[in-house]
């Protein structure tokens, strides 16, 4: 809210600097978001919170001021003469429903003269960020800036009367369906039950509490003017207006609770207004049309200063916190070990003992409020598991060279289409936002690998084709719209062109991402986790090309997959270079985490090492061939691994050669070459035997 | 006889000669050595055998003897020269350029938002406090309702928010992880363990049957605002939510524990303010700012001029949100703040965009 700093100095008189001033305000809890210059006055831009209703006014920020300086704010009360006949006479209110309009208030004022308001009053306006009108329509905006209050001026004359009536009948209620209304802006608007109404004998005059029709505005020949100061539920407002999608100075206000036993004064003041601007005296009606059937009380609420000092962690004499009280208007009575504090109608936030609280903290500032630190409590703090998982797998993956993404979890309804997810894939129960802002993010991922390759294409774009990425982060599946999606935090990899660093090298030594680099990642990682590399089997995966896709497995469970992005998934990302991607489940991979591992002795003996090559299909995978081998060789192989994979020239077509070195081992005694030997041959023979190998010697 | 001791020792300085001209190497040179002048050596033996001849023989063979191994010995260091000058020449010739770059796996960067949370996060384990996530798809009463925002308020148009449906919404704030600890820290067989989410808030309490302990917790984690994604907005963004609740916390306890982990965090020099502020679930409410550490205080564009910095918003736990987590507010008391990751990471690289955390461009990322 804008507000000029000549017009509250005209209530709170001070020497303060612009500057000065704003702190002081911000200190209280208005904070001053910026301070403009204009011509004669500075204007500061003031954001109040919701639940102060009573601070969107001049008045209301004076009090906060008259507070933080310890004076009195100077208001005045309007002064009008009456003259003329009973507004009783002139028009009538009915109250639909006092829940969604407590309380009505009019007055109606004759022998107006519809003229521009004198230049202070259209300047005060177009500070405040108001269009000046008219004088009447701008005595009403002055009175909402002044006060809080929003007003309306209604025609007199362009109100209709019910049949057989002469006066016009004011009627507050909820819109029928099908109704609709011209509003002063010109906008024609469908009206709903949820909206509330101004209505009289011809149906809807205006949007209670949101903005005038039409039918009914001050024209340049209005000569009597009825004007409605009103309390409307603050819920049923915003229903409204969000509902017609509108937001106005008046309704912002109204959302955020305007005084109800203030309704009366802003008429006064308005009436008084006007009078002042016509040139020719005005007939104000005499009395106060007020529909008020359960006029709302003061509020009582008991502070108990012990509590008050135990919460805020100070201990102030009860009477120095009544004092801070007072400072807010309210009317403190001491009693025994108690505080009675009744709240003005202007405080509606003000409704129980935690918010005396705060205005005693905020009164007495919070800036004297000391510093302390809880007393320890039982418990030690600590990470969770899952926190001290994710933290091992960023250092070690950094380790082997990939750096760390952060990925929006937001994306594109057409991201699960471009990596060619089937349209009954598990993986396309995306969670929906129903009301997106951009198509682009309008729902949750389902897997990382739309994440990667949006980065990996963002870099391709800027020129870097070498990308070596990890991404922790969350995928979330919709089982059943009645639950909260399965939230699972995954781990994804990917990596594309050259991995190794040292470009001058001749290009055909550089180690350029491939599967196996990929593999050997995911491998390590592995390891270093769970002390074993894991498993990998081909499986089909709809983004990753057919035949160089892989299961992870830990343990007899599949923690994930890993392969090479299909060419058409990366032409739908504009990616040209080969990508080579992972993604496991971290959750699934926390329950293999190696824990309590226990040392095992190594053996003092020597080893005794063979080579072994076999010639193989094909299509007989390696690790089939090491299983056999680990199956045959029984306790006294410790460790193998194998050194070649050849096919080709002189090898017959379709058959490939493996060799691995073995190394055997005992613990408790040397090996003997005839042993050893023994189990060569029992090696042999299995692999003849399961996979029909042919041995090389 | 007479003549047989000279010819050798003649004999075996040419052979010497020969075998130490064709030594490759300092320790094939030495080799020779030692055969030949060493304690055992030939030359050496040879020499011994002088006490054996006729004393007449003796200064010839002397002199013969001494001439021999003269000259074994000087060749011997004429080669050493030589081997010293090739093993020089073979040195240069072998010398690598060390100022060309390694090579290997190149190390991975850490993401600079990630460490900063890590940080974060460990200063509050540091003070004792737990760590725990919770979801980010939530229940509409868990983000609104039971964080004792009233129905239709506008304090929820301050977090415009993305739905999933009528019940299931993005959180706007990890306060929603305050209702979920605090349910957590009952005994498991309290029904408030159990409690469907749907649960009417404000009725929580009456249905507890422990005491439950107390609660110190932090929670990091995604929130989402439904906004316009610019250079300096996000819909998607960090947030650390606090939460203390224990008999006796007060107001000044809050302060200074943001006070001790903003110095932890900044340094110990740093000033924090604390303003009030509104947000239904604390009360009192507080923001809090710190002294801007561009400008020292005396206002620059980085803190719009104020010399001041918000960091987040806290406050004392509403009585309404402890009866929510099934708290007794008549028992305990609580506080609670909440902050903002990027921004710190962004102060902390200078980072001016928050698009660039989130566009993992290998150029930014190389970079930390």
């Amino acid at each position: 809210m804008r507000i000029p700093v000549d017009w509250l100095n005209e209530y709170v008189p001070n020497n303060l600097s612009v500057r000065e001033l704003a702190y002081t305000l911000t200190d209280v809890g208005l904070e001053v978001e910026a301070i403009e210059d204009a011509a004669g006055t500075a204007v500061l831009d003031i954001t109040v919170t919701p639940n102060r209703g009573d601070c969107l006014s001049v008045v209301g920020t004076a009090r906060e001021l008259a507070m933080a300086l310890r004076v009195e704010s100077r208001e005045r009360d309007p002064e009008i003469a009456e003259s003329g006949p009973p507004a009783s006479g002139l028009a009538t209110v009915v109250l639909d429903d006092p829940n969604l309009c407590p309380r009505y208030s009019a007055r109606i004022v004759r022998n107006v003269k519809i003229a521009p308001s004198p230049s202070w009053l259209q300047r005060r306006l177009e500070l405040c960020g108001l269009r000046p009108i008219n004088n009447v329509v701008d005595a009403t905006n002055l009175v909402m800036l002044e006060l809080g209050q929003p007003l309306h001026a209604f025609d007199c004359k362009r109100l209709r009367c019910p049949p057989g009536e002469g006066i016009p009948e004011i009627i507050v209620r909820r819109a029928r369906a099908g109704e609709q209304l011209v509003t002063i802006d010109g906008e024609e608007r469908e009206l709903t039950p949820e909206i509330l109404l101004i209505a009289d004998a011809s149906g809807p005059i205006a949007l209670a509490g949101i903005m005038g029709g039409s039918s009914t505005e001050i024209h340049d020949d209005t000569a009597e003017v009825l004007l409605e100061s009103a309390h409307f539920d603050p819920a049923t407002v915003r229903r409204g207006a969000r509902a017609l999608g509108m937001s106005t100075e008046a309704s912002y206000r109204f959302e955020r609770t305007v005084d109800p036993g203030g309704t009366v004064r802003a008429l006064d003041r308005a009436c008084q207004l006007i009078a002042e601007l016509c040139e020719a005296p005005v007939e104000i009606a005499e009395g106060v049309l007020d529909a008020y059937p359960h006029p709302i009380e003061e509020r009582e609420i008991t502070l108990r200063p012990a509590r008050c000092n135990a919460l805020l962690g100070v201990s102030l004499p009860p009477e120095e916190m009544a004092a801070h009280l007072r400072q807010l208007r309210l009317a403190v009575t001491e009693t025994e070990g108690a505080l009675r504090a009744r709240v003005p109608t202007f405080r509606q936030d003000l409704k129980e003992e935690i918010d005396l609280i705060e205005e005693v903290a905020r009164v007495c500032g919070y800036q004297n409020i000391p510093e302390t630190l809880p007393e320890s409590s039982s418990g030690v703090g600590g990470l969770p598991p899952e926190i001290v998982l994710e933290r091992q797998v960023r250092h070690l993956l950094q380790g082997l060279g990939l750096s760390e993404t952060v990925t929006s979890s937001l994306e594109s309804v057409d991201a699960l289409d471009r990596v060619r997810l089937p349209q009954d894939d598990p993986r396309r129960r995306a969670v929906a936002i129903n009301n997106w802002k951009t198509v682009d993010r309008s729902q949750l991922r389902t897997n990382l690998l739309t994440s990667l390759l949006e980065v990996v294409a963002h870099n391709g774009r800027h020129g870097v084709d070498d990308v070596a990425i990890f991404d922790l982060g969350r995928v979330y599946l919709m089982h059943d719209p009645e639950e909260l999606p399965e939230e699972s935090q995954h781990l994804g990899i990917a990596g594309a062109g050259v991995m190794e660093r040292g470009r001058w090298l001749p290009s055909g030594d550089l180690q350029k991402w491939d599967f196996y680099v990929l593999k050997g990642v995911v491998e390590n990682l592995l390891e270093a986790l769970t002390g074993q590399p894991g498993e990998f089997t081909p499986e089909p995966h709809p983004s990753l090309h057919p035949g160089r896709s892989a299961r992870v497995v830990v343990s007899g469970e599949v923690v994930g997959c890993l392969g090479e992005v299909r060419p058409e998934v990366r032409e739908a990302y504009e990616i040209p270079n080969r990508v080579f991607a992972a993604e496991l489940d971290l959750e699934v991979l926390r329950k293999h985490v190696a824990r309590g591992l226990q040392y095992e002795p190594v053996s003092r003996f020597p080893a005794i090492i063979r080579d072994i090559a076999l010639l193989l299909p094909r299509e007989t995978p390696a690790a089939r061939a090491e299983a056999v081998v680990r199956e045959t060789a029984g306790d006294n192989l410790e460790s193998l691994f194998l050194f070649d994979a050849y096919e080709g020239k002189p090898l017959p077509e379709g058959q490939r050669n493996l060799a691995f070195s073995l190394t055997f081992r005992r613990s408790d005694r040397t090996l003997t070459d005839d042993e050893v030997e023994d189990v060569m041959e029992r090696i042999r023979a299995g692999l003849r035997r399961a996979l029909d190998a042919r041995i090389r010697e | 006889m007479t003549e047989v001791p000279m010819d050798n020792v003649v004999r075996m300085a040419e052979a010497a000669k020969q075998e130490i001209v064709a030594a490759r190497s300092r320790q094939e040179l030495e080799r020779v050595r030692v055969s030949y002048l060493g304690r055992e050596g030939k030359l050496t033996s040879a020499l011994r055998c002088i006490g054996q001849l006729p004393s007449e023989q003796r200064p010839a063979f002397g002199r013969a003897a001494n001439a021999a191994r003269a000259a074994v010995e000087e060749a011997i260091a004429r080669r050493r020269e030589e081997l010293a000058a090739e093993d020089a020449a073979r040195e240069k010739r072998d010398q690598l350029d060390v100022t060309l770059p390694g090579r290997g796996p190149a190390v991975g960067h850490r993401h600079p938002l990630m460490t900063t949370l890590e940080r974060l996060l460990d200063i509050f384990v540091g003070m004792n406090y737990q760590v725990m996530q919770g979801p980010e798809v939530e229940w509409f009463t868990l983000n609104w309702t039971a964080l004792n925002y009233p129905p239709d308020h506008p304090a929820m148009d301050e977090q415009d928010s993305f739905y999933v449906t009528d019940d299931i919404m993005l959180r706007t704030q990890t306060s929603t992880a305050q209702i979920r600890a605090m349910r957590a820290r009952h005994d498991e067989s309290c029904p408030v363990r159990g409690l469907d989410w749907r649960f009417p808030p404000h009725e929580v309490l009456s249905h507890c049957r422990c005491t439950p302990p107390p609660t110190r917790v932090v929670v990091p984690g995604r929130t989402y605002r439904r906004e316009s994604v610019t250079l300096t907005h996000s819909d998607v963004f960090h947030q650390i939510e606090g939460l203390v609740v224990d008999e006796g916390i007060t107001f000044a306890d809050l302060k200074g524990t943001l006070a001790a982990f903003l110095r932890a965090y900044l340094g110990p020099d740093t000033r924090v303010r604390f303003r009030p502020d509104f947000f239904p679930f604390t009360e009192p409410s507080a923001d809090f700012s710190v002294n801007c550490e561009m400008c020292g205080g005396a206002g620059c564009r980085f803190c719009k001029h104020s010399g001041w910095v918000e960091i987040g918003g806290s406050g004392m736990v509403h009585p309404n949100v402890l009866i929510a987590g099934g708290y007794d507010p008549a028992r305990v008391s609580g506080l609670a703040f909440g902050f903002g990751v990027e921004r710190l990471a962004q102060r902390r690289f200078q980072i001016e965009h928050i698009r660039t955390l989130y566009e993992n461009d290998m150029r930014f990322l190389r970079q930390f």
